[in-house]
């Protein structure tokens, strides 16, 4: 069996597994009580997952888009838990997997970049960590698990309201079996310069991984949230599953950035939604490289005045993957505004689709929403698809919609041929700058990894 | 040297160049001049090596005696040829430093590259943006051939191919990069111009000018040959066909 990715996939390796709790493989509503039990949760969170588990039997898989007929609900596990708790130092952790997050870079990032860290591992966050000055500033960064103790009120108030269990099926599924995560409260006018990080890594086969973050930014603050993933290359399917929900408040900005980069043996189906209030602004910066099948279509809610919505998406759809993503304005509220920009490579026989929908609501007057939706295509085997969908009630709206489709042309790689480029180098340089425009908007520690992963996706395929 | 022997080239089924046989000698100035259409870019997109361009079989293209119809185009230049292109197209996302920085990896460290970009860009009158925007994306014609110069400068060929250099420039910018080249091309470099200009011809002052028309080399000769043709054009110049073409030489 040939693997997708195999030979670039820097992140395929896996340590021996370690579970101090765990269900068996397939989900019932008694491995769901299991899961409730081991977390010690209220009755509250346990009748909320029963209740998503009945959504998601009567649920069914959307008739459009990529193919999951192969992704098999009995054979996963679908809750593990392999340390007793999450610790704050490194060295704490048991060394197999503080070997993991070395091998994949997080403390070093830590180190350099981030006001806070929260590592996955399989269900539970194993490792979490906030610069004190933001903890005394307020700034809750913290596991969901533990803020569904420790706060419950707040997340009562928030929790499956903007993600509802029976968004779809995927949500439904979520909501019954989620399990780690990260749990974000900016208190009123503070600002988080540094990013805060959540590294989400599955170390074992047929697993499923159900995270689940909820990010609530209270007027006039402002925070960037990264989040990265990857997992072991295995012969069998895995699943992560995750729902994210943020609201922004007045005058608040989020911005929210992921560099998925899964081994190409995961099923990838991931529910985002914001909500953004009057002047807020909400960024969505989304780069898709790995996995075997990503469903994803951020979307961002312009309820208020003023509110600004914005994607950035990046995909790469090489041999044996499909990434279907795309990205979601709805304008409730006048003179919001939306912008996205879509750029997406496909080769080896990859799909990358991009859905846009837009739509503006009848009393949402001077709303104005532009997207721009990039594809280059590298070889004949490779395909790729745009779906816009715009519709508005409002009479005034300013919608554009542009669309290209693109090869890498002979044209220009003679150019570049001719001051002494290989045809390698050509396309890589070619590759970068067509996705420049998202990799420049993320953090500097992540694009550089991000050319050199595309650089090394690129090898062979020019020329 | 670069010999050109017997050369035939067709792009798709059609035959664009026939028969041409020209020696460009080291450290001279040639030009090379004609109507539109009669072959002067595709001579040199295949001195080049563009992709698409097939020579006949007995065609023959050697540069200081290496046969360069197997070598790829950047191959070519990394046996020190370059082509300055009349139109280049836009690369969105790629500045020239960037392009330079993987051009010149082994040359040059990026720190002198930044440093040399920026004293060439000044002598040159173009403005620092330039060399950090996407390279010749919505650039002025005079902006992208300072930026076709300033390549040609920093990556030192000893042979250079300026096709149409002057073409969307105004009279100073001419000026300024005809300096600008003579400056920076060491002496014993083979230069090949392409042009249409009398104003740039009387700057570069050729050793030698080369007439073709449909394809076919119809007229050699020194500067007075091109001073010549510009004042009564090229409809004359088919009766030297067979004076000219007779002559053994080298242009």
């Amino acid at each position: 069996m040939d693997f997708p990715d195999s030979d670039n996939y820097k992140y395929g390796f896996s340590v021996p597994e370690r579970t101090v709790k765990g269900t068996g493989r397939g989900l019932s509503a008694s491995i769901i009580r299991q899961i409730s039990e081991i977390k010690n949760e209220p009755e509250w969170m346990l009748d909320f997952r029963l209740k998503s588990y009945d959504l998601f039997k009567t649920s069914s898989q959307p008739k459009w888009g990529p193919d999951l007929s192969a992704l098999d609900y009995d054979s996963i596990t679908y809750y593990k838990k392999s340390t007793e708790q999450a610790v704050k130092s490194w060295d704490d952790l048991p060394p197999e997997i503080r070997e993991t997050y070395d091998r994949i870079g997080v403390p070093e990032a830590e180190r350099d970049f981030l006001a806070g860290v929260s590592a996955q591992y399989e269900s539970e966050v194993v490792y979490e960590s906030v610069q004190k000055e933001l903890t005394k500033q307020g700034v809750i960064f913290c596991d969901m698990d533990t803020a569904v103790k420790k706060y419950p009120d707040i997340v009562r108030e928030y929790f499956g309201t903007l993600v509802p269990p029976g968004d779809n099926f995927s949500s439904a599924l979520n909501s019954a079996a989620w399990s780690g995560g990260s749990f974000v409260h900016i208190p009123k006018g503070v600002k988080v310069t540094l990013p805060l990080q959540a590294y989400f890594r599955i170390n074992s086969e047929a697993f499923g991984q159900f995270e689940r973050t909820l990010i609530i930014a209270e007027e006039g603050s402002s925070v960037h949230y990264l989040e990265g993933c990857t997992a072991p290359i295995y012969r069998t399917d895995s699943l992560h599953s995750a729902v994210v929900e943020i609201f922004v408040k007045k005058g608040a900005r989020v911005r929210y950035t992921t560099v998925q980069n899964w081994s190409g043996n995961i099923y990838n189906l991931v529910t985002k939604r914001a909500k953004a209030e009057e002047d807020a602004v909400m960024e969505w910066v989304d780069c898709n490289l790995g996995s075997k099948v990503t469903m994803k279509y951020p979307a961002v809610i312009l309820a208020g005045r003023g509110a600004r919505g914005e994607m950035l998406s990046l995909s790469l759809a090489g041999k044996g993957q499909h990434q279907d993503t795309g990205a979601r304005m709805i304008h409730l509220a006048p003179d919001t505004h939306s912008r996205i920009v879509s750029k997406s490579i496909s080769k080896d026989g990859g799909r990358s689709s991009f859905r846009g929908d837009i739509r503006v609501a009848k009393y949402a007057t001077g709303c104005s929403s532009s997207s721009v939706c990039d594809a280059l295509i590298l070889d004949k085997d490779s395909r790729s698809d745009t779906y816009p969908s715009l519709s508005s009630h409002a009479s005034d709206a300013r919608l554009a919609h542009e669309a290209t489709v693109e090869k890498i042309g002979e044209e220009k790689l003679f150019y570049l041929a001719s001051r002494g480029l290989s045809s390698q180098e050509a396309g890589g340089l070619l590759v970068n700058g067509f996705i420049e425009p998202v990799v420049k908007e993320v953090p500097m520690e992540y694009s550089l990894e991000l050319n050199r992963l595309i650089n090394l996706e690129m090898e062979g395929s020019v020329g | 040297m670069l010999s050109i022997k017997n050369l035939t080239a067709a792009i798709g089924d059609k035959e664009i160049l026939h028969d041409i046989s020209l020696d460009f000698e080291p450290g001279k100035t040639s030009v090379v001049l004609g109507p539109n259409g009669s072959g002067k870019s595709t001579l040199s997109a295949t001195i080049m090596g563009r992709p698409d361009i097939i020579l006949s079989e007995d065609s023959e293209l050697t540069w200081n005696g290496v046969d360069l119809k197997p070598l790829s185009a950047d191959k070519r230049a990394k046996l020190g040829i370059f082509l300055s292109f009349q139109s280049p197209l836009p690369i969105p996302g790629v500045s020239v430093e960037e392009l330079l920085r993987v051009a010149l990896d082994e040359k040059m460290d990026p720190v002198a590259l930044h440093k040399e970009l920026r004293l060439l860009a000044e002598e040159i009158g173009l403005a620092e943006e330039f060399l950090t925007r996407s390279i010749h994306d919505g650039f002025s014609g005079g902006e992208r051939k300072k930026i076709e110069a300033i390549q040609a400068a920093l990556l030192a060929p000893s042979l250079a191919i300026f096709d149409e250099i002057d073409t969307g420039t105004d009279t100073d910018a001419v000026k300024r990069i005809a300096e600008f080249l003579h400056a920076h091309f060491p002496k014993d470099a083979t230069r090949i111009y392409i042009t249409h200009s009398p104003r740039l011809i009387e700057l570069i002052k050729p050793d030698s000018v080369i007439i073709l028309k449909d394809g076919k080399v119809v007229a050699k000769g020194g500067h007075d040959l091109a001073t010549k043709t510009i004042k009564e054009g090229f409809s004359n110049i088919h009766s030297q066909l067979t004076t000219h073409n007779s002559q053994q030489g080298t242009a």
